[in-house]
């Protein structure tokens, strides 16, 4: 054990440790941008192999890439056995990523590929060709369906399974289980147990590593944690683990092992996952506390994968212990990007609760987030589930919440573009002759909002008939309940619950349309339908054009005030999309579809999709992120006001409509102000809200935001006590918010 | 009765205990150098002119009638143009600040964020401009929210005759009130107003058992020194029910809203009170054994 205290500098304290580890992670993101360019999205602590290291995959299909079974297994295996391994001697913990198999199984993309893939109704890549769903593309593009086809991961496997059983006892029951099934299962078992071995191959060609560093090392401290390095690798390759040392180092192979096969970044209850091991190690005085926070530190380093903290357990009991705060602690040592939610419900630690919202601000990196037990829990319970299962639905993912071993979700990766669907409605009322009236548009709106539902749950059930064929879940499968048993991949029959999520982007878009044509057209006959139409497809061209959009964009907006025409159409709207999504559930009873409302990275492409639309938004702008207001909904940007919206048009079924909320830190500038925006969370659950994510904008930001204001249309600024648009602001008034951050750092 | 009101601020962080909705009374009767919401001042509605939203589409063009209009409805801007005030400057960038309001309609608007009261605190609080001088508004507001169970609190410069504090005063659950300075003669200077009355209001609610916070907005110039901190801290230190003493540090953020109402500023070059001179001021007051905080 180290002290804490001890003089800092060279001495080998745990905070010079994470430092000498947090200099190699920097070394290792520097030579990353400038080995592979910049990066346009997170990659979760991956390390990049030596220049000139090079593997290729076997190809195993005609069209030059790998699928099914055999085609990932192989390729996982030879990837785990050429790649690199990675042992720190200031490290906890070995193990690192330096490869997604899911991304270099074509490494014929290009960027624009690339980027394609990222755009509705369009696959690349990934998809079997022998699996073809030609007959649902022109769905997909008409209403501009995310339709996850091929999609991976995005569901959570249950770690605690793991951790019992460790990889001995893994490979036990899939022999178990092998002797048990016939034929029909040789391939399925064959390939999970090659997948075993790839991973415990990699741990030993980093035990080899360890004993290779051991034979330079002369320092004695360096030493001594490589020789506790190599007793816990050399233990957990084959045993489960008993220390918590052992416990993190097992964890972060299996973490490590999912995110090099297919990126899956889905944690778990991170405090209820080591307590045991903290206690017993505590009471066995084999560990401090400073040890503790160290290790877990180094687990939380390795890879940002999505954790939860406290919540009720399935007797309601709130789970804080002492490891739930040293996690954050863990954290706070760490200082880098993580993802931890904290799970607020009533009998939520307040101790825990309050030193969340303070690091937050402190931290301003994004975490912890907050999610709602009650509507969480509710909603689950609305699609026939118990209380203790609902509980057990944690946030292991970026708006997700999963049963970790048991459910197959394809959480976050399937959406319709709401104000796509719109554009066909309006479209299709002026095309077909019918009176021109906001029943009429809502008809027509119903009408095509059905049938993309359909589709896409056409399309979700296309993609568990053949996804094994083309990604089987190899790695997350081993430590779910049911595929190792029925010898079946998590995408085909082999989960418990098939709870597959749906989830509607724009919806502020179409609420504010609605709203703005009840009331410039149908209530006060500004406009006529004919111009409207004019307008919108001329995307309202010239002075009078503008005229016109400003006259639509000001009628009453979503967000606005509770209850007015464009919150009742969200209402409306809302449930219309649960209605249409769990109608699904009795042409697919094998499923249950749950309704969700999240755009996330999407927002940008969905909003290019989609023609000049009613409320006054121009040609190919950007749709709302997920349930939020579109920017300027209110002069004062009230967050009370955004809260009360997003409570409202929740849809109620135990996914999530998150809050996304950006912020000045300095909002949060006292310890009043911090338990001002505890109460803020706690109140925005009360009122039905699922999750809250908040970022906090830095100066860097703001600055950025001055110079393009458009760049950022949600940034909320404090002024004086009150909060508003940064973009609303005019650009003298934008200068001396800058200002205000330059006298700050002391350059003006 | 209506009040005249120029803005509903929900979820403000500032202005008393709390999540609170901040309701601003329009009109004043000082005349404070510094004063972030010129808007509030005037007491009847006026036109605001933001440059930056004008989409030159010509409606507020000066026409014939424009020399019937009245004075309340014609803005000359910054270039000498006249621009007559129709109500139809879809831009918003012509706006006349200045809405009647019933005590329903603030009660309406305010009820939507109960939850974050309760939670938190918080409630409702009246400022301006110098809501006092809207006493029956304000009153009758203040009874509607207090029937609501919603927690009360008004800003004030304490100018008030004493008979409309008696009447405000039952339905308050705090008083919000500034000391400026103590010198009469310099608070005169700066605000057009002496602080005799202010003073002795500020006694007389002291032995009244509610709740009040002090503040002092510090001005360079006028009050950024130990000495006038120090007497301001001197004179309330011994006042039972003193919640805190605040210390708001100038800022030039109504620089923008004094050009869009065609108004002259003067203190559009002060400097910024610095966090270390803040806190300087602040231990200044912490001296007199009285809790002080800043912002
Ligand atoms: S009406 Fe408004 S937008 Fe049009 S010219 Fe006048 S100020 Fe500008």
């Amino acid at each position: 054990m180290q002290s804490q205290n001890s003089t800092e500098a060279s001495a080998f304290t745990y905070r010079f440790r994470m430092r000498k580890l947090m200099e190699k992670k920097m070394a290792v993101t520097q030579e990353k941008i400038d080995r592979e360019g910049g990066m346009d999205e997170g990659d979760y602590g991956r390390h990049v192999a030596p220049e000139g290291f090079r593997w290729d995959f076997i190809p195993n299909h005609a069209d030059g890439s790998f699928y099914g079974y055999m085609g990932w297994a192989v390729n996982f295996e030879s990837l785990l056995a050429s790649q690199p391994v990675y042992v720190n001697p200031y490290d906890a913990l070995a193990g690192q990523t330096f490869f997604y198999l899911s991304k270099m199984k074509s490494p014929q993309l290009t960027e624009e590929d690339i980027r394609a893939r990222r755009t509705p109704g369009v696959v690349g890549h990934i998809w079997n060709p022998d699996f073809d769903y030609s007959h649902l593309k022109p769905f997909h593009r008409k209403y501009h369906i995310v339709h996850g086809i091929g999609n991976d991961a995005h569901y959570a496997s249950d770690l605690q399974m793991g951790l019992e059983l460790g990889w001995g006892g893994i490979l036990d029951k899939l022999h178990r289980f092998q002797k048990q099934h016939g034929r029909d299962k040789a391939l399925f078992y064959e390939c999970e147990i090659r997948t075993v071995h790839a991973i415990q191959h990699w741990i030993r060609r980093t035990i080899d590593e360890i004993d290779r560093r051991l034979e330079a090392e002369a320092d004695p401290d360096l030493r001594a944690n490589l020789e506790a390095m190599r007793e816990v690798n050399a233990w957990i390759v084959e045993q489960p683990p008993r220390t918590l040392r052992e416990a993190c180092q097992w964890l972060a192979w299996f973490v490590l092992a999912k995110r090099t096969y297919n990126r899956c970044g889905a944690g778990g209850q991170l405090d209820e996952l080591l307590r045991p091991y903290y206690e017993r190690d505590l009471k066995e005085g084999r560990i401090d506390d400073d040890e503790a926070v160290f290790t877990i530190a180094c687990l939380l380093l390795i890879d940002a994968q999505y954790y939860q903290l406290a919540g009720p357990g399935s007797d309601g009991q709130d789970m804080t212990s002492r490891i739930s705060h040293l996690i954050l602690d863990a954290a706070e040592l760490m200082d880098g990007p993580c993802n931890l939610t904290i799970r607020v419900h009533d009998g939520l630690d307040q101790a825990l609760f309050r030193r969340g919202v303070e690091l937050l601000f402190k931290y301003r990196k994004g975490w912890p987030r907050f999610s709602g037990d009650q509507a969480l829990v509710d909603g689950f319970m609305r699609c026939g589930y118990s209380k203790e299962l609902a509980r057990k639905r944690i946030a292991v993912g970026c708006n997700w919440m999963s049963l970790p071993g048991l459910e197959y979700t394809l959480n976050d990766v399937v959406k319709i573009n709401l104000a796509k669907v719109f554009e066909v409605a309006l479209d299709d009322l002026y095309q077909s002759g019918d009176t021109h009236s906001i029943d009429s548009l809502w008809a027509h709106f119903i009408e095509h909002l059905q049938i993309a539902a359909e589709k896409t749950a056409d399309g979700n059930d296309f993609h568990l008939r053949h996804q094994a064929h083309n990604e089987p879940e190899l790695v997350t499968n081993l430590l779910c309940h049911g595929p190792v048993e029925k010898g079946l991949d998590m995408t085909a029959g082999g989960a418990q619950y098939y709870n597959l999520a749906i989830d509607g982007a724009g919806i502020a878009v179409v609420a504010d349309s609605f709203a703005a044509i009840q009331q410039r057209v149908v209530e006060q006959g500004a406009l006529t339908w004919k111009d409207l139409r004019w307008y919108l497809e001329n995307d309202f061209p010239g002075s009078e054009g503008e005229q016109v959009r400003l006259l639509l964009h000001n009628s009453e907006r979503y967000g606005q005030d509770s209850g007015n025409r464009a919150e009742q159409w969200a209402v409306k709207v809302s449930r219309a999309f649960s209605k249409a999504v769990r109608d699904q559930n009795q042409r697919y009873p094998d499923y249950n579809f749950i309704p969700g409302l999240f755009s996330w990275a999407n927002t940008l492409e969905f909003g290019d999709a989609v023609g000049a639309t009613p409320n006054g938004r121009r040609a190919h702008e950007p749709v709302n992120h997920g349930a939020n207001p579109l920017p300027g909904f209110r002069d004062d940007g009230a967050v009370t006001a955004m809260v009360n919206a997003i409570a409202a048009v929740q849809p109620g079924y135990g996914n999530t409509a998150p809050v996304q909320l950006e912020l000045d830190p300095n909002i949060a500038d006292s310890p009043e102000a911090v338990a001002k925006i505890q109460a803020l969370i706690q109140t925005m659950f009360d009122l039905g809200c699922t999750l809250l994510n908040i970022n906090l904008i830095d100066e860097e930001r703001i600055l950025e935001a001055h110079k393009d204001p458009s760049k950022f249309p949600d940034l909320v600024v404090r002024v004086t006590g009150f909060t508003s648009y940064f973009s609303m602001l005019s650009p003298r008034f934008r200068q001396l918010i800058v200002d205000r951050i330059l006298s700050r750092r002391g350059t003006l | 009765m209506n009040g005249l009101v120029t803005d509903i601020q929900r979820f403000s962080l500032h202005d008393g205990p709390g999540i609170r909705t901040t309701v601003f009374c329009k009109g004043c009767n000082m005349r404070c150098a510094w004063c972030h919401n010129p808007e509030t001042i005037n007491r009847r509605p006026q036109l605001q002119f933001f440059e930056s939203r004008c989409i030159q589409c010509g409606n507020c063009k000066e026409d014939c009638d424009t020399a019937s209009a009245s004075a309340e409805d014609v803005f000359t801007d910054s270039t000498g143009k006249r621009r007559h005030y129709r109500g139809n400057c879809q831009a918003r960038a012509l706006v006349k600040v200045g809405r009647r309001l019933s005590a329903e309609d603030v009660l309406r608007e305010a009820e939507q964020d109960r939850a974050f009261y309760d939670r938190s605190g918080g409630g409702v609080t009246l400022s301006g401009g110098e809501a006092s001088l809207q006493h029956g508004f304000v009153r009758e507001t203040l009874t509607l929210l207090r029937e609501r169970g919603i927690h009360t609190a008004i800003e004030t410069n304490l100018t008030a005759p004493r008979d409309q504090l008696k009447y405000l005063l039952p339905e308050l659950d705090l008083v919000i009130f500034d000391i400026k300075c103590i010198d009469a003669a310099l608070h005169r200077e700066w605000t057009g107003v002496g602080n005799e009355r202010i003073l002795d209001n500020a006694h007389w609610l002291a032995g009244q058992g509610k709740p009040f916070i002090v503040r002092t907005p510090i001005i360079p110039g006028f009050n950024d020194d130990e000495a006038s901190i120090g007497a301001v801290a001197d004179f309330i230190k011994d006042f039972a029910n003193l919640s805190y003493y605040e210390l708001l540090a100038f800022n030039p953020l109504g620089a923008d809203k004094y050009r869009c109402l065609g108004m002259n500023y003067r203190l559009k070059d002060a400097p910024l009170i610095s966090r270390e001179k803040l806190q300087c001021l602040a231990d200044v007051a912490g001296q007199r054994g009285i809790e002080v905080r800043t912002a």
